[in-house]
């Protein structure tokens, strides 16, 4: 099982945006992790490989054949949960799965069992006949996930699954999502660094529609070591360090100072110490531009 | 707080949906108001400015000089037209007493130049008539209301009158009381047609509460169901300033609305009927006879507007104490209906003289009908005491309305949350059994019925087309009358029997001025009598009535001769039932409209939908998301293009069906007036059936070219707008005289009988395949556009 994605570009308005550039990457069953910043590209990459969208240049090739030539078939190994869109408000739970199902051409009898165990799954068993407009947006981040596993794809592209969800309910996808990213392809798209940092094989990071970088989570982080410092300086200091460092977290300590995570450059301050950086140190480094909000 | 109500005005009347349901309400209630007035008073109105002439003339003249000629008139031409019928049956002999009032009756109108024209001795005939109802009811009616006590003393004698403690009795003594005022008043003449039309015409408060109704739902309702009232209840002025600022929207929108409306009922039936003398007793008109309380006419109209106005104001009201304690739709809904039926139900079902008569009249139904309320004198039963209706109702409604404001502001800012929400056992019985279908075909119709709510498109065309069934019985003028049945006597196909005796009728009818000498004559020489002479003359005079409409059936006659010698295989079709099928250009510009307008509305959100939900691209990723989705949804709008073309065009048939007959669909098209000059050979049935084809073509056509433009477009609104510019604009052309587009857009669909006239079958046939070509290329423009759409998303 091997998703080919070569070297796809894809532009608008005559060449005059380029959404993504030369993009290639050979994916294979488990879990690739998307990074990027709004705009970057991830979205156009997802639409292309769900047949949304038609690349520039490049194709894209599931197990050596052309995904457009597969057609159909490619669609029915496909599952896509697109970021929380707006649901038929007038549908229930189960009337949104059964119409999907529908549209995914599962068998009857096989969808009945499959909406069963995905709303237990999800659950949402209880709220199955609830209208779909009195759902929460993490009920509906469910009923959007449960849908996507409906035929049980072979391919799973997820943007952002975790959106809206609580940390129990975060947790829980997120092993779901590893246990069955073991024979599937299974590529998410999230800001939720955490999400994919145990769970990824490999890390997809894309900038301006470029390849950054792709690696597993330890060969990327591999990249920040030394380059992470935590120093303790007073209040007053904050927001000139502020201006001049990438400062990826702030702590107020019991003492009244103020722990700075500084990413990237070496900060002068004396009381500098290296740290383990993380995923979101990577990211922050990676695309400086947004600076990070402090934390107290 | 100005800020406030400044905002809360903005939500209501940037919804574009409230300006179209405003102006939909002003012109349909108007165009309603007006058109059942002349389908059911068109006889009336034909001599309606005679009558108000006559009115004018009556009302200068003393009552007694008046009631006394109109009496004598009436009496006059109730004789002559019992004369002139019953002599018209050769085996009736008339009585002496019949003849002499008779000789009396043409002396006193001796010089009457209606004597000599039937439809003016009609015309005189309705006025008088009229005029003397008016007179009869007036000359009475110091009467009744003297008789009030002396028939309340006779009522007393009945025992269930006779308990002095009952409420039977005290309201028998009650009554005369309150119409001693009304003893000696002065009467005027005037007509009540333009107070019961009014009166009669209830649909306004239909129009006006729906239009009330999507206030209280962008008002009260938006904002619960898109989680932002807890975000305005938790700022200072989200409590009583917010529910008070909508209170005062919702108040200043429905009376500014009620007024317009209600006063365009006003200004419409003035138009029509006149209300006449405003200045007269509302007492002079019979429809007020038993009115207690002193007003004009003038103020009559103002008490109905001012009144009609407050009733709909105190209905809103209830609707949005509705909206406002409960959380969701269901609830609003299933209250609001709860109320209306127990409301309804005790209106309808509980007697008037009751004990529970004050529920009967204490009631929203009640109050809009000021006509019962205020001019049928009723007493409610309080505690077994008769009390006057209006005061009672007045206080209580006032009451009422006092509440339901105090009510609505203290739940608005007392209650946490949003408001009541449905009972657990109901929430608990939604763990539902897994149950559904994965069938696309089924799945897809589910979402469109329900989702896209086509299910009350569905519903309104089916009301529209019951309203449309006309029960009324046929009416026509005396020429039509006459030209029905000789068509009827010779419809059939032309023979050498029907010829002769067609000739041998127009000899007659040439030979009745001969006739006419030839009497004078014989009575110049004594051989008849003055009476003899008289009732052969009437004879031949009714006789010679008859000619327009032979002379109409002749022209037809000689018409098909023409088109027999031509080699069509020509037959009499009554020219009537023709008209009826054939050439009504107003009907068809109507039926289209409404056809246009529910299935543009059906299927403009077919694609919209999933693309405001973006849910487009996740559908498009599902392996039956593209042509077979499309398909299903091609389907579907086959279906709905098929459906409401049933639905709206059975009405016409079934209308054709009640009250006229082509007698031979076999016979050629040519047969019928309008179609002579069409030369190609096809019999009447044919070309309706050609007629159903091109319409059935068309309307595939037409449902193709909405989802093309649905999916063009993205967005309901401008498909909206566009398929009107498209579809609906070019309908109105031909009533201006542009009728050379027709072939040329859709409009030949529906105007296929107008435009086979002028435009031949030829083109026609040529339109046919035009129709079915442009069915296949929207069908591939759809396909098509559905693959490119993907790569360009």
């Amino acid at each position: 099982m091997q998703l080919a994605i070569n070297d796809v570009s894809k532009t608008y308005r005559k060449g005059k945006v380029q959404a993504l550039s030369h993009f290639s990457a050979q994916l294979t069953p488990g879990v690739y992790g998307f990074l990027g910043p709004n705009g970057a590209g991830k979205s156009t990459l997802m639409n292309i490989i769900t047949c949304n969208l038609r690349a520039s240049s490049g194709n894209v090739r599931y197990n050596g054949t052309d995904i457009y030539k597969l057609g159909r078939d490619y669609l029915r190994i496909l599952g896509y949960m697109p970021q929380q869109q707006g649901l038929y408000e007038d549908f229930t739970a189960q009337q949104f799965l059964w119409y999907m199902a529908a549209l995914k051409g599962i068998p009857t009898k096989q969808a009945k069992q499959k909406i069963e165990e995905l709303l237990e799954l999800v659950n949402l068993r209880d709220k199955a006949g609830q209208k779909l407009g009195g759902f929460s947006g993490g009920m509906k981040q469910r009923v959007l996930i449960a849908q996507g596993l409906l035929n049980d794809p072979e391919v799973l592209i997820l943007d952002e699954p975790t959106a809206g969800l609580d940390p129990k309910e975060r947790v829980h996808i997120r092993n779901f999502i590893s246990e069955i990213a073991l024979d599937k392809i299974v590529l998410l798209a999230t800001h939720v660094v955490s999400d994919i940092e145990c769970i990824a094989k490999q890390l997809i990071l894309i900038k301006k529609g470029t390849l950054l970088m792709m690696d597993s989570p330890d060969k990327v982080l591999e990249q920040m070591n030394g380059k992470v410092h935590l120093v303790h300086v007073p209040p007053e200091k904050v927001k000139p360090l502020s201006s001049r460092y990438l400062v990826s977290n702030l702590i107020g300590e019991p003492d009244g100072r103020v722990a700075m995570r500084i990413v990237g450059e070496y900060p002068e301050e004396a009381s500098a110490e290296e740290i383990p950086p993380v995923l979101e140190d990577v990211y922050l480094s990676l695309f400086e531009e947004e600076k990070a909000v402090a934390q107290i | 707080m100005s800020r406030i109500i400044n905002a809360e005005f903005r939500k209501v009347f940037c919804k574009k949906l409230v300006w179209i349901v405003l102006a939909a309400v002003f012109v349909a209630n108007g165009v309603l108001f007006v058109f059942q007035q002349y389908q059911e008073r068109s006889y009336e109105l034909a001599y309606w400015d005679d009558l108000l002439s006559a009115e004018q003339q009556y009302q200068s003249m003393p009552f007694s000089e008046a009631y006394a000629r109109l009496k004598q008139q009436n009496e006059d031409y109730t004789t002559i037209t019992s004369y002139r019928m019953l002599s018209l049956d050769e085996g009736v002999s008339l009585s002496d007493q019949l003849q002499e009032e008779y000789r009396q009756a043409m002396e006193r109108m001796k010089g009457d130049p209606s004597l000599e024209d039937e439809q003016q001795f009609s015309r005189k005939s309705f006025v008088v008539s009229a005029l003397y109802r008016q007179a009869e009811y007036m000359a009475g009616y110091p009467a009744y209301i003297d008789g009030m006590e002396e028939r309340a003393r006779q009522m007393q004698s009945v025992s269930i009158f006779q308990k002095p403690n009952s409420f039977s009795y005290r309201n028998t003594v009650k009554t005369p009381q309150d119409f001693e005022h009304l003893k000696g008043i002065p009467l005027s003449f005037g007509n009540s047609n333009g107070f019961q039309a009014l009166h009669q015409f209830a649909v306004t408060d239909l129009f006006v509460l729906a239009f009330a109704f999507l206030l209280c739902i962008y008002l009260f309702l938006q904002e619960k169901e898109n989680g932002l009232l807890s975000m305005v209840k938790a700022t200072p002025g989200g409590g009583a300033r917010t529910m008070a600022a909508k209170l005062i929207v919702l108040v200043s929108c429905t009376i500014l609305t009620a007024s317009l409306v209600y006063g365009g009922n006003l200004a419409l039936s003035g138009w029509i009927y006149g209300f006449g003398d405003l200045s007269r007793t509302v007492q002079s008109m019979s429809l007020f006879r038993d009115c207690n309380i002193l007003l004009t006419a003038g103020q009559w109209l103002l008490l109905f507007w001012g009144s009609k106005v407050a009733a709909v104001l105190l209905c809103v009201l209830m609707f949005s104490l509705v909206f406002t304690l409960f959380e969701n739709n269901k609830g609003i809904y299933l209250v609001l209906l709860l109320l209306l039926a127990v409301s309804w139900a005790c209106w309808s079902w509980i007697m008037p003289l009751s004990a529970l008569n004050f529920f009967k009249y204490v009631n929203l139904f009640s109050f809009l009908d000021p006509f019962s309320l205020f001019c049928q004198y009723t007493n409610i039963n309080l505690f077994e005491y008769p009390v006057s209706l209006v005061p009672v109702c007045l206080l209580s409604a006032g009451m009422i309305a006092v509440l339901l404001v105090l009510a609505m502001l203290l739940f608005f800012v007392r209650r946490k949350g949003t408001g009541i929400t449905i009972p657990t056992f109901w929430r608990r019985s939604q763990r539902k059994k897994i149950r559904g279908t994965a069938r696309l075909w089924l799945a897809e119709g589910r979402k469109l019925l329900v989702t896209e709510k086509v299910w009350i498109l569905l519903a309104l065309a089916l009301l529209v087309a019951w309203l449309q069934v006309d029960t009324t019985p046929l009416k026509m003028n005396y020429e039509d009358a006459v030209y029905k049945q000789y068509a009827i006597s010779y419809a059939g196909a032309l023979t050498e029997q029907s010829d002769l005796a067609i000739a041998q009728e127009e000899k007659k009818f040439a030979g009745i001025s001969n006739q006419i000498q030839e009497l004078e004559e014989k009575y110049s020489n004594g051989q008849i009598t003055l009476e003899e002479k008289e009732k052969e003359i009437y004879k031949l005079t009714q006789f010679s009535e008859k000619e327009k409409g032979f002379q109409r059936f002749l022209s037809q006659y000689r018409m098909l001769q023409q088109k027999k010698e031509q080699g069509y295989r020509v037959a009499v079709i009554d020219q009537l039932s023709s008209d009826q099928l054939f050439d009504q250009p107003q009907r068809d510009l109507l039926q289209a409209m409404l056809y246009c307008v529910f299935l543009i509305l059906a299927l403009c959100n077919l694609f919209p939908i999933d693309m405001k939900k973006r849910l487009d691209g996740l559908i498009h990723a599902t392996n039956r998301g593209g042509y077979p989705l499309l398909r299903v949804r091609h389907c579907y709008s086959w279906i709905l293009a098929v459906l409401f073309a049933l639905i709206l065009y059975l009405p016409i048939a079934v209308n054709f069906q009640a009250k006229y007959e082509i007698s031979d669909w076999s016979a050629a098209i040519q047969s019928i007036k309008q179609f002579q000059n069409i030369t190609m050979f096809i019999s009447i049935r044919g070309f309706v059936l050609m007629g159903g084809f091109v319409f059935l073509f068309g309307v595939f056509s037409i449902s193709l070219l909405v989802l093309f433009l649905s999916q063009l477009c993205r967005k309901q609104a401008i498909c909206v707008i566009l398929s009107t510019l498209v579809l609906f604009c070019p309908l109105l052309l031909p009533s201006i005289g542009i009728s050379t587009v027709n072939l040329f857009c859709f409009n030949n669909v529906f105007y296929f009988y107008t435009s086979a006239v002028w435009s031949g079958m030829g083109a026609q046939i040529f339109y046919l395949i035009a129709m079915a070509a442009l069915s296949m290329a929207l069908w591939l423009a759809n396909r098509a556009w559905f693959v490119l759409r993907r790569s360009d998303w």
